[in-house]
């Protein structure tokens, strides 16, 4: 069996290392669209419920004026119900409302963020919270 | 091998900056379009008289990424009246994928 020439080895080698960067720099471009959808989501995410939050606080504010002998707690309840199911986020609840100092109300709603492939497990709590006088 | 490399290099990070710049387009107009509901649903509430839909025209006006664009508007107010004090409003806006939504109480 004739020994391969110089020239022959030599292509093969640039193939194998040509064939391993190509493959590093798509994993790098892979990664970097992954972790920028990523972010991108669950900026919008938290901005989503530090909005809902925020409405939620005023509107139950703006409720509480209006019917001063119902509780904050049923007034939260009957909103936060009425309000959730239009929102697309998952695991949404109401960590706390109270009213403090007799006026002024404050809301914490929090929601868990889901990373947008499918098959991959990341998921993120964003807790929002808001206030209204 | 440098041919291939800075071939590959130019078509891949070319495309990454493309989808990169759609990403955050669609983030801006996803952030604009939550401030006009916003703005517009608090406008409505403080001026119940008005009209929605004009509010939300004056504040897509004021933005000038949706300068182009035909905004799907979508009111419900519980109960149905929407000017009585304690009504419930729930405003929708679309355009495209990006979707925003607002509600507020009537003082």
């Amino acid at each position: 069996m004739p020994r391969p020439s110089v020239l022959f080895r030599r292509r093969r080698e640039d193939s194998g290392s040509s064939l391993i960067w190509f493959i590093s720099v798509l994993a790098l471009v892979v990664l970097y669209l992954g972790a920028l959808v990523s972010a991108s989501s669950q900026f919008l995410a938290a901005r989503q419920v530090a909005d809902l939050t925020e409405q939620f606080a005023l509107s139950l504010k703006t409720q509480l004026n209006i019917d001063s002998t119902s509780s904050i707690d049923f007034l939260g309840r009957n909103l936060f119900a009425y309000v959730a199911p239009k929102y697309r986020l998952d695991n949404l609840h109401v960590k706390s409302v109270r009213l403090e100092s007799g006026k002024t109300v404050h809301a914490v709603i929090c929601s868990t963020w889901q990373a947008p492939f499918p098959g991959i497990n990341l998921s993120r709590e964003i807790c929002e919270e808001a206030f209204a006088r | 091998m440098l041919l291939e490399a800075v071939g590959f290099a130019a078509l891949a990070f070319g495309l990454l900056l493309t989808f990169s710049l759609q990403v955050f387009d669609l983030e801006r107009r996803q952030l604009g379009l939550e401030q006009v509901a916003r703005n517009a649903t608090r406008y409505f509430i403080l001026n119940p008289d008005s009209d929605l839909g004009e509010a939300v025209s004056s504040f897509q006006a004021l933005d000038q990424q949706f300068d182009e664009d035909q905004l799907e508007v979508s009111v419900r107010c519980q109960p149905t009246d929407c000017q009585s004090s304690g009504t419930f409003v729930w405003l929708e806006l679309s355009v495209g994928v990006n979707v925003a939504k607002a509600f507020g109480v009537i003082p």
